[in-house]
């Protein structure tokens, strides 16, 4: 399912890397899952960080509402100007993070 | 895609790094916003479950976060998810509290006071085996005059200057002490209180440090040391379990009851009744980096045991 910021984050890299695995199907889905898992709390943790509390709550109760909801960005920009780039940074990092791990355990 | 081209992987040591990674982000989100975790569990909502329209969450479960988030997951009886949740050492909450429950059975004093030295380092070795927390009785050389015993219900604590039980958003009918906790106010501002700060009276235990048989001639040295001393309660009569901070003094011995809990740590100890008291476990928690949550504890917190297996 989309989510709002997926435009930003674009984690493709990883599934790529993920398909190019020697491993059931089954296990495929299960590593994407948790490293989509594992990308969405960091990002919610950004999102966070850069929010003032106040506004919490409203997001979070926004976000479980809808999280494919468009306007959930428009929300956080009226809130956070660069929380975009905030968004796209912490990506980074955690995709990273996550490939490095990936290749760790990986042998050709 | 030809077989050439696939990578080989260890696969299990993979699944348990990704498991691994995923668990920190979602300690690290707890760690940061406790009051925003503490909303979401209010509401049975996961975390990582947050991604999925909320009709899909709707009725489900926090009995094990990978489940959960899987989106092959049919129902939390089928053969397959009972295989995941073993695989990764999730367990249902209710099945956590049963198992911890019958572990600690015969092993827990008969009357407050302590267990032996052998038996108390058999139940902290159940407790991080099952909760994941390294909980001691004795710490640093520290150590209560009673690690079984009975709590009882205490009020909230003024937090800061100037505050009422109308600011307190759980749990009001319990009432405000008129007092303050036996370490002072949690903070000398409303503004300044951080999420940190509120999760610490929400989940606080009175201990009977007055009684200590160091306290006359130690106590500036143990004022400082239990302030806010990271401890583990287990109801031993249901498995129940909470992680908390000391920060009053008490109760009195004549009252019959070694530990007191405010009114979160009691309710989520599954203790209703008012003057009630049940038999609780009371561990000093060894958590130098600071890292486990303070509330209720609903499943095994890493996977250190997963590791070592």
């Amino acid at each position: 399912m989309d989510i709002f910021y997926d435009h930003i984050i674009l984690i493709h890299e990883i599934h790529s890397e993920v398909e190019m695995l020697d491993v059931s199907e089954k296990d495929k889905k299960e590593m994407v899952q948790l490293i989509e898992e594992t990308i969405h709390q960091r990002i919610l943790h950004i999102i966070l960080d850069h929010l003032h509390k106040d506004h919490h709550e409203e997001f979070l109760t926004r976000f479980q509402a809808a999280p494919q909801d468009g306007a959930l960005l428009d929300f956080l920009k009226g809130k956070v100007a660069d929380i975009e780039e905030r968004i796209k940074e912490a990506a980074e990092e955690v995709k990273y993070e996550l490939l490095k791990e990936l290749r760790k355990h990986t042998s050709k | 895609m030809p077989a050439a081209a696939l990578a080989k992987i260890d696969q299990t040591s993979l699944k348990l790094a990704l498991v691994k990674k995923r668990d920190e982000a979602k300690r690290a989100f707890e760690a940061a916003y406790p009051k925003s975790a503490e909303w979401l569990a209010r509401r049975k909502i996961d975390l990582a479950q947050l991604r999925r329209p909320a009709q899909l969450v709707a009725g489900m479960s926090l009995t094990g976060s990978l489940l959960l988030s899987s989106p092959n997951s049919v129902s939390l009886t089928s053969g397959e998810s009972k295989t995941r949740l073993a695989y990764y050492g999730f367990v249902p909450v209710g099945e956590l509290f049963s198992r911890l429950k019958n572990q600690l059975a015969t092993l827990v004093p008969t009357k407050p006071g302590h267990a032996d030295l052998t038996t108390e380092a058999e139940i902290s070795r159940i407790i991080e085996a099952e909760l994941g927390i390294r909980a001691v009785p004795e710490l640093e050389g520290e150590r209560l005059n009673h690690s079984f015993g009975y709590i009882g219900k205490e009020q909230h604590l003024k937090r800061f200057p100037g505050d009422s039980i109308y600011l307190h958003d759980e749990e009001q009918s319990a009432g405000i002490a008129p007092g303050l906790g036996g370490w002072g106010y949690f903070v000398y501002s409303r503004q300044e209180m951080t999420d940190q700060d509120v999760m610490k009276e929400k989940y606080y235990f009175a201990v009977q440090t007055l009684y200590l048989p160091n306290w006359k001639t130690d106590w500036p040295r143990l004022v400082k040391w239990y302030k806010h001393r990271k401890m583990l309660v287990i109801n031993t009569e249901t498995g129940q379990a909470v992680v908390g901070v000391v920060a009053d003094a008490g109760p009195a011995e004549w009252i019959g009851k070694q530990f007191g809990g405010s009114p979160e740590v009691i309710r989520d100890l599954g203790l209703t009744t008012t003057l009630g008291k049940t038999k609780v476990l009371l561990y000093f928690v060894d958590d130098p980096e600071n890292k486990i949550p303070l509330g209720p504890v609903k499943q095994r917190i890493g996977l250190a045991e997963l590791e070592k297996a």
